[in-house]
């Protein structure tokens, strides 16, 4: 049992550079070999993961579409088609600036430009605030929109997106990224990816 | 067996939850107690990632105690967290990607939390391979009650959930917004902390000569 024995960490002799450069070079060699062949399994689960999460998504933002066909020249943006091959609706992706960072989002848009719902697919907001965002309550003051009707209060005002609480900027960066998504929509020539729209306001 | 008594297993992981917890009477690593609290389930997630990390640590730092000269012992712990934590973040965004979400950056603060570095030096690099477990155990178990009791406190208060579960018809309940805000996390944790000092102080009038403090 000499495992339980106390033992003071002090070397009896002073170790010279080369031998703690070497215990610290193979300290991280090991590790970031032995890291490296896990990242190996685990990557390509999270890839595939991540894929299966956005395909979920998207049909359940348009339930209506069977098949979804990638829009030239947008990253991750579709339209939705139905069995007869007829466009039902878009899938956007849309990146807001929020509190603590991107807000990566997906908005599913109808026939006629307005909104569906959307989904948050990634998000450094306050942890249980920002979270508000994702919930249906917040989400579904947005079903029905189009990019006219589009703005935010504070103060409870009849047909505006009603503000989180404790959140305003987050709730401010979805309502511009969503506005920005369906104004690309219109846009008749697409640029490569939409421009992220920085808000500066800190409240 | 040796000069000093070693510490009895289960007092090392009784000691980690209660005695020496290390958010309510250790007051280390209270940033991430604030930061991830505000839902019980992600306080769990956080929780069980740092028994995990605390364990193997001390485990491994254990094993390799009577390498590492002293000069270089702290970028060698340093590493040790750090892989450790790696891990745990490979492991989890393949397998939990909304927990990985949930838990953010601070997923990988905890590779600097005071808490595993200390018990590392005070502990791990002077004891055996299985004490150190178990007092990395321990420590890692006191760290998950604290993170789960304040989490289920403000989700309560912010939200009235349990685990994401309404417990209150939504509309009987007005929520105390702050509790998940930062400044209900340094509340709560305030209370909590007051809480534990009495129950503490009731304990030891009770069995004085008890318990032996021992390190740390």
């Amino acid at each position: 049992m000499s495992n339980a024995e106390t033992v003071p960490i002090v070397a009896h002799k002073e170790p010279g550079i080369l031998h703690l450069t070497l215990v610290l070079a193979a300290t991280t060699t090991i590790a970031g070999l032995i890291l490296g062949f896990v990242a190996y399994f685990t990557m390509p689960i999270a890839i595939q993961n991540d894929l299966k999460r956005k395909e979920a998504a998207r049909k359940e933002l348009l339930p209506a579409a069977v098949s979804f066909e990638a829009i030239p020249g947008r990253d991750e943006c579709f339209e939705g088609r139905n069995a007869d091959g007829r466009p039902v609706g878009y899938v956007l992706k849309t990146v807001a600036h929020g509190y603590g960072g991107a807000i990566v989002m997906i908005v599913g848009v109808d026939e006629n430009k307005r909104i569906v719902d959307y989904r948050i697919m990634q998000h450094n907001e306050t942890p249980g605030l920002g979270e508000i965002a994702k919930k249906d309550r917040f989400r579904k003051q947005f079903a029905g929109r189009d990019r006219n009707v589009l703005e935010v209060t504070k103060r409870g005002e009849e047909g505006k997106v009603q503000a989180i609480t404790g959140a305003t900027i987050t709730t401010v960066a979805v309502v511009k990224a969503i506005r920005s998504a369906l104004e690309s929509l219109d846009n008749p020539a697409p640029e490569t990816g939409a421009k992220p729209e920085r808000e500066g306001r800190h409240e | 067996m040796s000069e000093k008594p070693s510490p009895k297993l289960s007092t090392l992981i009784t000691e980690g939850i209660f005695s020496k917890n290390p958010i309510f009477v250790l007051a280390l690593s209270l940033c991430p107690a604030v930061a991830v609290t505000s839902e019980a389930i992600s306080s769990l997630g956080m929780g069980v990632s740092v028994v995990y990390v605390m364990t193997m640590s001390s485990l491994l730092t254990s094993m390799v105690r009577k390498l590492v000269p002293h000069k270089v012992r702290v970028p060698v712990y340093i590493s040790i967290i750090a892989f450790n934590v790696t891990f745990v973040q490979l492991v989890m965004m393949a397998f939990l990607p909304d927990l990985f979400q949930s838990l953010g950056v601070y997923l990988a603060l905890v590779v600097v939390f005071a808490i595993i570095l200390a018990r590392l030096e005070v502990f791990a690099s002077k004891n055996g391979v299985i004490p150190s477990a178990v007092d990395g155990f321990g420590m890692g178990l006191g760290f998950l009650f604290g993170l789960v009791l304040i989490g289920i406190i403000r989700e309560f208060l912010g939200n009235g959930t349990f685990f994401g579960i309404h417990v209150i018809p939504e509309e009987h309940f007005t929520p105390i917004l702050m509790a998940i805000l930062p400044p209900g996390g340094f509340i709560t944790i305030g209370l909590l902390i007051g809480l534990f000092n009495v129950i503490g102080k009731r304990r030891a009038a009770h069995a004085a000569a008890e318990l032996p403090e021992s390190g740390a």
